[in-house]
């Protein structure tokens, strides 16, 4: 007599009892776990942001390559300092001295040089004419030499660099230079970089890099040579040589620097190494758990919802709206997916929310045929037209009889569907078609391949994105089977 | 089923007055035809289930309709509700023509007119308990508005249907419930609207023997005690004739005799009347053409036989009965038939 044609409603307690038994799905519910927490707590789990670059030296290694590998035994890793009027020592002072000064919040350094005498400059009278047969005569130069203690106890490095900005404050007849000096442990100068001026001059950016070619000139090496590992060929201490020097006019001389910032990068850097950019792939992978899984769910979630409302209103209303929407879904699932989504992508522009769009407008027609099937079969069934005996509109049969009793099938539809979407966006990142703003690990993938980590053969680079997302997928999938095993025993959607 | 008697059959029911009114109704299910056939300009055929069927329900009345399977009694039942568009014909609920009336008025009708179905485990959402099913017409009709408010009518409607305490039961899912429990719930939600007209299309026909009879006194109470209109549906004879004060015999989406039961139980004038009857009573030997079985199956609805439509399997037909279709007939003062000999 009993005919059990329903699938018995099943309670979340009842659910669970049966999912816990599972052991793939509990595997896969793990894992999801676990990406969740790192996607939530990302700023806790690095200390950096995903944009921050420079942060150490081109495809720089992971630091516990160090331990590891022979050949990383001693690498640099990043030394960056600012340099401030506290940093600073002073270790030469002829007619001038170091000031520490607050320029718009900022510290800066002043070297203040005093003026001379304008009587002491040009004599009068007879004394002038003696002094006229003198001339060309050097007028004394005032120095201030600023220094600072680099301790190196790595191999040497590939780069360095010093950066600040400049301006000098002087009368007209008085001038400047600036010298940039390093000298080794063992008492060897390099002169990297020199300028000098007359009277006031405006900022100036002052640029140190090893990989200059001015650089180069002045050290008299060629352009194929490496400064950086000359200059910086042995352990221990190099001191850092701002040297400026003045023949001072009848006002004071005021040479401002703001601080200055020395960077050596590192050849080995965190957890996973650095991309092209210096930038932390450790941060980018744990970023790019956030941006996977938001983009998974709600192009999923979109997805699943078109296809359900489609299906819902297709299957229950019939008549042209269905046929048609039916003849669309026809030519959507036979569009090959990827190269339209390239197309569309390159049209649309890049963000991340036209790639989870066009994810969910290339992804609903499957559940909706589903759906579709489903609704055909339950608009039929006795409780719909009781709801209607009683007066109920199309919208509420469809809303309380229809829609609860296709959401388990599309539940663990929606589930699958999640990593789908995930390989969709890792893909068209991995195509250059992702938002170039965010760190996903397509775009991870995509940049190891276009600068040069199968070159370098820099597996950090590679591997840690590709097993990402190889495990999210598949714990989704292990969860997604698991759901559709216990909710929908008789049906399993292929997607 | 032993607390009804027969000999209730006789008293006396709100007389004359008439609550429903059908006249010559007509539900064609049109059948779908291949491209082919469309091509060919083959004519459209239909599955003709409702043939063009007249009668009247009286206040107060339980009227039965009984035919056999597929004869159309059901599509009749909701073609009447207008849960099915009706392809000819006009309803009646007292002076409201139902086939006429728009979504909205429909709406507002259904508080008036409701229906219990045939099997109580398909009729009822699975997803729901028993007290979301009972509030749902409630809510639909916007009379709560919450399902806090519900409670004191789905209470009364459980008493209504003899289900005590209503507590026990409110928060269970059909599926933790008999299928008798069932029906009655299934009653009572019928019931929480206080309609005057329920269609109760073979509410027993998957219930269990022993408790048939309980819905059915359930359903003759509610018709005595608060005067609730009940078109029957039913195969069984037998049934219809324990509660129902008039009866209409079906066959192939026609109506061939309807009378008052005693009447036409103990009378029958049709050749299809007295073989069901012959079907269900023992067979009076000294009747003649009792029990006779008829030959053959019935015949597809799509298309029925012409003239008479139980002309081929009819042991009494005649040259006439196959070109003739026989109008529906008095007999005698409420007694009708549509054949060319019953009366002969
Ligand atoms: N929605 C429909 N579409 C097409 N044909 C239908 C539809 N509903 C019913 N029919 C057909 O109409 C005829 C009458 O069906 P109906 O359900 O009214 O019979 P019934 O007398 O209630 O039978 P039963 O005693 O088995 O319930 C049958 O031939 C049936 O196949
Ligand atoms: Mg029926």
């Amino acid at each position: 007599m009993s005919k059990n044609k329903t699938q018995t409603g099943i309670s979340a307690p009842t659910f669970w009892e049966q999912y816990r038994r599972k052991p793939l799905g509990m595997v896969g519910l793990s894992i999801v776990i676990v990406y969740v927490f790192v996607a939530i707590f990302a700023p806790f789990l690095t200390p950096y942001n995903p944009k921050q670059i420079l942060l150490a030296d081109r495809i720089a290694a992971p630091i516990w390559f160090r331990s590891v590998l022979p050949k990383y035994d001693d690498a640099p890793s990043t030394i960056r300092t600012t340099l401030g009027p506290d940093e600073w020592a002073v270790s030469e002072a002829t007619g001038g001295r170091l000031v520490a000064e607050e320029l718009e919040g900022a510290a800066v350094s002043v070297i203040e040089f005093e003026p001379v005498l304008k009587d002491e400059v040009i004599p009068e009278g007879e004394a002038a004419l003696l002094e006229i047969e003198e001339y060309p005569k050097e007028p004394e130069k005032s120095v201030v030499e600023l220094s600072y203690v680099v301790p190196y106890s790595y191999s040497p490095p590939k780069t360095f660099g010093l950066t600040f900005n400049y301006w000098v404050d002087a009368s007209s007849d008085s001038k400047t230079e600036l010298e940039f000096v390093i000298e080794t442990p063992e008492g060897k100068q390099y002169n990297l970089w020199g300028k000098s001026y007359s009277g006031t001059l405006g900022s100036q950016p002052a640029r140190i890099d090893s990989r200059d070619l001015t650089l180069k000139q002045r050290l008299g090496l060629t352009i194929f040579d490496d400064p950086a590992p000359r200059v910086f060929s042995s352990k221990g201490d190099y001191r850092l040589l701002l040297t400026a020097r003045s023949i001072p006019g009848e006002e004071p001389t005021r040479v401002y620097i703001s601080n200055a910032e020395f960077y050596i990068p590192g050849n080995v850097h965190g957890l996973l190494g650095a991309d092209h950019m210096g930038a932390d792939l450790w941060t980018q992978l744990i970023y790019g758990t956030r941006i996977s899984l938001s983009i998974g769910l709600s192009a999923a979630a979109i997805s699943v919802a078109v296809g359900t409302a489609v299906g819902i209103i297709c299957g229950y209303l019939g008549g042209v709206v269905d046929e048609f929407m039916m003849r669309v879904v026809d030519v959507l699932m036979a569009i090959p997916t990827l190269p339209i989504l390239i197309i569309l992508g390159a049209i649309l522009g890049k963000s991340v929310w036209n790639i989870v769009l066009l994810i969910s407008a290339f992804a609903w027609m499957g559940t909706a045929r589903l759906v579709r099937s489903q609704t055909l079969s339950l608009r039929e069934r006795v409780f719909v037209e009781s709801a209607k005996a009683s007066g109920a509109s199309d919208a509420y049969v469809m809303l309380v009889h229809i829609l609860p009793n296709v959401l388990p099938l599309v539940f663990a539809g929606m589930v699958l569907r999640i990593p789908s979407a995930i390989l969709t966006e890792a893909s068209l990142s991995f195509l250059g078609l992702g938002d170039p703003r965010v760190a996903t690990w397509g775009r991870m993938l995509h940049n190891a391949r276009g600068f040069g980590a199968f070159t370098t053969l820099a597996w950090w680079w590679l591997v840690p994105p590709g097993l990402a997302i190889t495990f999210l997928s598949l714990a989704f999938v292990f969860i997604g089977n698991t759901v559709n095993e216990i909710l929908n025993p008789r049906y399993r959607e292929r997607s | 089923m032993g607390a009804v008697s027969a000999t209730e059959q006789e008293r006396s029911v709100g007389h004359g007055e008439v609550i429903l009114d059908v006249e010559n109704l007509v539900k064609y299910f049109p059948l779908r035809r291949g491209i082919g056939q469309s091509l060919r300009r083959e004519p459209e055929r239909a599955v003709k289930a409702v043939d063009g069927v007249s009668f009247n329900v009286k206040k107060g009345e339980l009227f039965g309709v009984v035919g056999e399977s597929g004869c159309g009694k059901t599509t009749m039942g909701r073609t009447i509700l207008r849960l099915l568009e009706p392809t000819a014909g006009r309803v009646t609920f007292e002076d409201i023509e139902v086939t006429a009336l728009s979504v909205e008025q429909l709406k507002q009708l259904r508080t008036r007119m409701q229906i219990i179905f045939q099997d109580p485990y398909e009729s009822m959402n699975p997803r729901l308990d028993v007290h979301r099913i009972i509030a749902e017409p409630l809510r639909i009709q916007g009379m709560v508005s919450n399902s806090k408010d519900a409670i004191p009518y789905i209470e009364k409607a459980l008493e209504d249907v003899e289900m005590t305490p209503p507590e026990e039961y409110l928060y269970r899912y059909p599926h933790e419930l008999s299928g008798g429990q069932r029906q009655r719930i299934a009653v009572a939600r019928a019931l929480v609207l206080n309609p005057e007209f329920i269609v109760a299309d073979e509410p027993v026909s998957m219930l269990d023997v022993s408790i048939r009879g309980e819905i059915l006194n359930l359903m003759l109470n509610l018709s005595r005690e608060r005067g609730v209109t009940f078109l029957y549906i039913t195969h069984d004879l037998a049934t219809a004739r324990h509660i129902c004060d008039r009866i209409a015999v079906m066959y192939l989406g026609k109506m061939v005799e309807k009378g008052p039961t005693d009447s036409l139980v103990k009378h029958p004038l049709h050749p299809y009347t007295r073989a069901l009857i012959g079907a269900v009573f023992v067979p009076d030997p000294k009747r003649k053409g009792f029990g006779k079985v008829l030959k053959g199956e019935v015949p597809s609805p799509v298309d029925p036989p012409s003239g008479c439509r139980l002309h081929p399997r009819c042991p009494i037909a005649q040259d006439i009965c196959k070109e003739v279709e026989p109008e529906l007939v008095s007999a005698d003062d409420n007694h009708m038939v549509a054949c060319h000999f019953a009366l002969g």
